[in-house]
């Protein structure tokens, strides 16, 4: 693999002429543990790219040739189109970015495409005239690297080691990332660099302070110019811009279902379950995050919108060892996987939507128009309009595409922008993430990713057009945003990392030769950056500075050549007249005089695009100086905050994955909530009937206390009612009457000398009372008997006389004089009856 | 992730059987116990009211004793002027005691047992234990006598009530009169040697 890569930098800088009589000590020189920074095998295609590179050098090599002739890099590239693809020649010249060698694949030979589904075009389709409209993907695969954020160590079992060493030595360039810091000798400093070698060290500095204040167990002090190489870190990811919110640390990494399933993109069976949105909505507020698996590091970048903006949780940055040439695949991926694994296990992912992105030449984008058609109808039309451009088999591609708002609705033609990539390609970085337990919610890509990015933070006036060009280690992508949409996608083979490796090798100066392995070669990059011709000065090494931007210059002939030819190619295509204006991130925005000297190549405003200026993190508002490495965290930032549903590369089958661990965890949530609750309830119930049963018992034993008395009081009401019963029947029954003792007294006083009784009665008669039924009332009656003598025949006037006298007593009334007979002796007898 | 299906039914299924494991719970512990426990609670309740109602004082209970106590005096206050059965005869040499003071002459004394066998017969209540004897007396002497005899008779030792009075003229005797008249005498339905 090194020797491939090696081979294709060599041809295309012999070819354009750059690096003359250096390429050959290049391709014999290159030491095998140089490869590791620089042309990382284990990042490199795969053996069944390895064709594609050899075909990619022939290709280039031609082009380069051919440069003057041909106006477009994609008119060269059909010129390299070999005669069995002539028939592809008479395409658009939209067409031409295509790769030819792609089109020579075995199973895009014509006998492969008769036995593929797409060999009939569907019918929304034959309307179709044979023209497809863009072709934006055109870049060979190549590793990634990050100049600035990482640079791994040689070995990757101990990279610390290999910074103590050097530190030792007393070497300053240290093998990890922003060891910008260890190149700093300020006696052999030229004039003018001296103050940007102290913000580097600054942001070193700061960096290992921030590791210290992770790690308290480790009591050295912070690095400074001087020591920063010698701080006993141990790890190496440590020493990566990795910030990390203690508070969420003790947080499990999300775990991906252990099924022990390893095909995961066969073809699911029809019940496989749909995750509705709402559900997807439910976990909305959930952190975002992106996931940027690079060649040579892995980037991520987790953050929450919140209505004060973007807020960022985590970001960090962890270098991938170097995989040797003798790896397969599946090595490379659990090099991968033990490195996602080992860095993200404890990573505060819960509740996360997390976005990677695969990238290379197996991902395609392309602009197509379709007439209008119904969904299923366009889910058969865009395969068979991509078909041409394909790579590789339509079979083996998945298909992501978003239909593009037109402000023309009469047009019958839709615009549809294309991501396909190759199935292989996804489950291979499924298959990573699977197995470092990471469940991601989105598969996306890095143009997606940027423009995300790009519509998010800047929210630029929609209708003008912006360019965006990422520059990679050891790839760029350049995307084109018009009417806040994503136009045109490109990727271009050069990143910063060809700076680093037009540097790498022998130079002879004077005629001595001055031998730069990769890490010096990155250190003068990271400190000089891109040299103007003018500048007077030698590095340490003592090569001068007009000799390294010598070095360079063919790398950014071709950066700029590539530049350039794309933004005439999209302006021709896209009708443009002028870009608004292009922004740059990635590692290469941070090199110096590199962006000035791009904007003046290409007489555009070019801008850097630093991401943390846009969201909020405590961290950075007290090291203000991490903000520069803002550009390094675009694709983490875009990708996390790419959620757009239609550029999902995940197969059917896993999306929405993260639904369904979310279902997992509500479950569990519920199940110990509910558990919880029963618990809580059945203890409560248990202490109420604790409760009632202790006042129950106390009631008791207080009415046992109250027992005998209320007995006792019982007993006195019912002996008071007996008794009061007793008396009253007593005082009822003995009903003492004397009365006649005063009745005959009185009668005494009454009675007249001539009157005498010849009898008195008392008796007594009991009657019911008038208007009552029980009532009786006893009278007691007098009834006397007498006569009445008088010589004068007064008797009767005597007798009216003690009757008079009866009634005015107060003793006897309703005196009655029942009867009177007068005696033959004269006396009147009379018989009075009365009441006393 | 061929899994992913199956998670997905074994989350339902677990989620299904979560809430039958909820339900069970819930009807099958949770509800009859917590309407166990109202019960127990309304009638620990009711039990409270009725300990509460139950509840009476010392003072309560002393009062009603007093009240006890006075009835009952009262009571034995009547009681003890009932003669016994086996009274009845010094009763009735005392009210033949108490004429002769005032000069009376008893002609005959008949109880009448015919009316003690009545009011046995119309006893209401029968442990009252009372029963009325009615004694037809017969007797002479002055008018003013015998007024003075009545006025006497509270003066017994027990309790004795008028029924009728009878006063005759008789020109044998004149100016004294032949009386009858019935006492009635209160006899407990007892003897005295039971007691």
């Amino acid at each position: 693999m090194n020797s491939q890569k090696t081979d294709i930098d060599f041809l295309i800088n012999e070819k354009k002429g750059a690096g003359q009589g250096q390429s050959e000590d290049w391709d014999i020189e290159l030491p095998d543990n140089l490869s590791s920074d620089d042309f990382d095998p284990g990042e490199g295609p795969p053996d069944s790219e390895i064709d594609f590179f050899s075909k990619k050098i022939a290709v280039e090599e031609v082009s380069a040739v051919e440069a003057d002739q041909v106006p477009s890099g994609g008119v060269e590239l059909i010129s390299q189109a070999s005669e069995e693809q002539s028939e592809e020649l008479e395409f658009d010249i939209n067409d031409a970015l295509i790769l030819p060698e792609f089109k020579e694949d075995p199973p895009l030979t014509e006998e492969n495409k008769e036995t593929t589904d797409f060999s009939e075009p569907p019918e929304v389709l034959k309307q179709i005239s044979n023209q497809d409209p863009f072709i934006l993907e055109s870049s060979s695969q190549e590793p990634e690297e990050n100049f600035d954020i990482q640079l791994s160590s040689n070995k990757p079992e101990t990279p610390t080691e290999n910074i103590l060493e050097d530190s030792k030595e007393g070497d300053s360039e240290g093998a990890l990332s922003f060891e910008i810091q260890a190149e700093v000798q300020p006696e052999s400093e030229p004039a003018g660099t001296e103050e940007v070698a102290r913000q580097e060290s600054d942001i070193q500095e700061s960096l290992f302070e921030h590791e210290g204040e992770l790690k308290p167990e480790k009591d050295e002090k912070p690095a400074t110019q001087q020591n920063a190489p010698a701080l006993p870190l141990s790890k190496p990811s440590v020493l990566q811009a990795f910030v990390t919110q203690k508070t969420s640390r003790k947080d499990p990494p999300l775990r991906m279902d252990k099924t022990p399933q390893k095909t995961p993109l066969k073809p699911k069976k029809q019940n496989a379950f749909k995750i509705s949105i709402p559900l997807s909505s439910l976990i909305e507020n959930s952190s975002l995050v992106g996931l940027d698996i690079g060649t040579h590091s892995v980037k991520y970048m987790q953050l929450r919108k919140t209505f004060r903006g973007l807020q960022v949780i985590n970001f960090g940055s962890y270098p991938v060892p170097d995989c040797s040439a003798e790896m397969d695949d599946k090595q490379k991926n659990r090099l991968f996987s033990e490195v996602l694994q080992k860095n993200f296990q404890n990573r505060p992912f819960k509740n996360a939507l997390i976005t990677s992105a695969v990238y290379g030449l197996k991902v395609l984008f392309k602009k197509i128009q379709v007439p209008k058609s119904a969904r299923k109808e366009l889910a058969k039309a865009v395969p068979w309009a991509c078909r041409k451009d394909l790579p590789f088999p339509v079979e083996s591609t998945l298909f992501e595409y978003k239909r593009i708002d037109k402000q023309d609705k009469s047009d019958e033609k839709l615009d549809i922008f294309v991501v396909a990539a190759q199935k292989d390609l996804v489950s291979n970085h499924i298959e990573i993430l699977k197995d470092a337990q990471i469940v991601p919610s989105k598969v996306s890509t890095i143009p997606v990713a940027l423009w995300s990015l790009f519509n998010e933070i800047l929210k630029k006036e929609p209708q003008k057009c912006f360019g965006l060009i990422d520059i990679g280690a050891n790839s760029s992508h350049i995307i084109f945003i018009k009417n806040g949409q994503l136009e045109f996608a490109r990727q271009i083979s050069t990143g910063a990392g060809d700076f680093t490796e037009a540097l790498t090798g022998a130079i002879f100066i004077n005629g001595e030769e001055i031998s730069l392995d990769a890490k010096r070669a990155e250190s003068i990059k990271r400190k000089y950056g891109f040299p103007d011709e003018s500048q007077d000065g030698t590095t340490k090494e003592g090569i001068p500075l007009k000799e390294v931007s010598a070095l360079m210059g063919p790398v950014l002939e071709r950066l700029l050549s590539e530049i350039q030819r794309t933004i005439e190619f999209f302006k021709e295509k896209f009708d443009v007249e002028a870009l608004e204006s292009i922004y740059v991130t990635g590692g290469g925005a941070l090199m110096k005089n590199l962006i000035p000297r791009l904007s003046r190549e290409l007489k555009l405003e070019i801008e850097v695009l630093n991401p943390f200026k846009f969201v909020s993190f405590k961290k950075l508002k007290e090291k203000p100086e991490w903000h520069k490495m803002g550009p390094l965290f675009a694709v983490p930032i875009g990708l996390a905050l790419d959620r757009q549903k239609e550029f999902n590369l995940l197969p059917k089958e896993l999306k929405g994955s993260h639904v369904f661990q979310f279902l997992k965890r509500i479950f569990r949530y519920a199940l110990i909530i509910s558990i919880l609750i029963m618990a809580l309830l059945s203890q409560n119930v248990g202490r109420q009937f604790k409760k009632v049963q202790q006042e129950f018992k106390q009631i008791s034993t207080e009415y046992e206390a109250v027992k005998p008395r209320r007995e006792r009081f019982l007993f006195l009401r019912r002996e008071l009612k007996k008794l009061s019963a007793l008396r009253q029947s007593h005082a009822d029954r003995l009903d003492i009457n004397l009365n006649a003792a005063n009745h005959l007294r009185a009668l005494s006083h009454l009675v007249p000398r001539n009157i005498a009784f010849t009898s008195l009665k008392v008796s007594y008669e009991t009657r019911k009372i008038e208007g009552s039924d029980n009532e009786y009332q006893t009278r007691e009656l007098l009834l006397i008997t007498g006569v009445a003598f008088e010589n004068n025949s007064m008797e009767g006037v005597n007798l009216v006389k003690f009757l008079l006298d009866l009634e005015k007593s107060n003793y006897f009334y309703a005196i009655n004089l029942k009867s009177q007979k007068i005696r033959e002796d004269g006396g009147l007898e009379f018989t009075i009856e009365c009441e006393t | 992730m061929t899994g992913m299906a199956e998670t997905l039914k074994t989350v339902l299924i677990a989620s299904v059987l979560l809430i039958a494991v909820c339900l069970g719970w819930f009807f099958f512990f949770y509800h009859p116990k917590t309407s166990r426990l109202d019960i127990v609670k309304e009638e620990t309740q009711d039990l409270v009211f009725k300990l509460q109602s139950l509840r009476v004082t010392e003072a309560q209970v002393f009062a009603l004793g007093k009240q006890v106590e006075v009835i009952k005096n009262d009571i034995k206050l009547l009681q003890d002027k009932v003669i016994f059965k086996d009274d009845l005869p010094a009763a009735i040499k005392e009210i033949k005691a108490s004429g002769h003071k005032f000069g009376l002459k008893f002609l005959n004394i008949i109880p009448d047992y015919a009316s003690l066998i009545n009011s046995k017969e119309n006893e209401q209540e029968p442990n009252a234990g009372l029963l009325k004897l009615i004694v037809h007396f017969k007797l002479q002497g002055y008018y003013k006598s015998f007024g003075k005899f009545l006025s006497s008779l509270d003066k017994l030792p027990f309790y004795i009530s008028l029924g009728e009075v009878r006063i005759v003229y008789n020109d044998s005797i004149h100016p004294q009169v032949d009386v009858l008249f019935d006492g009635v005498l209160f006899l407990h339905d007892r003897f005295n040697s039971e007691i």
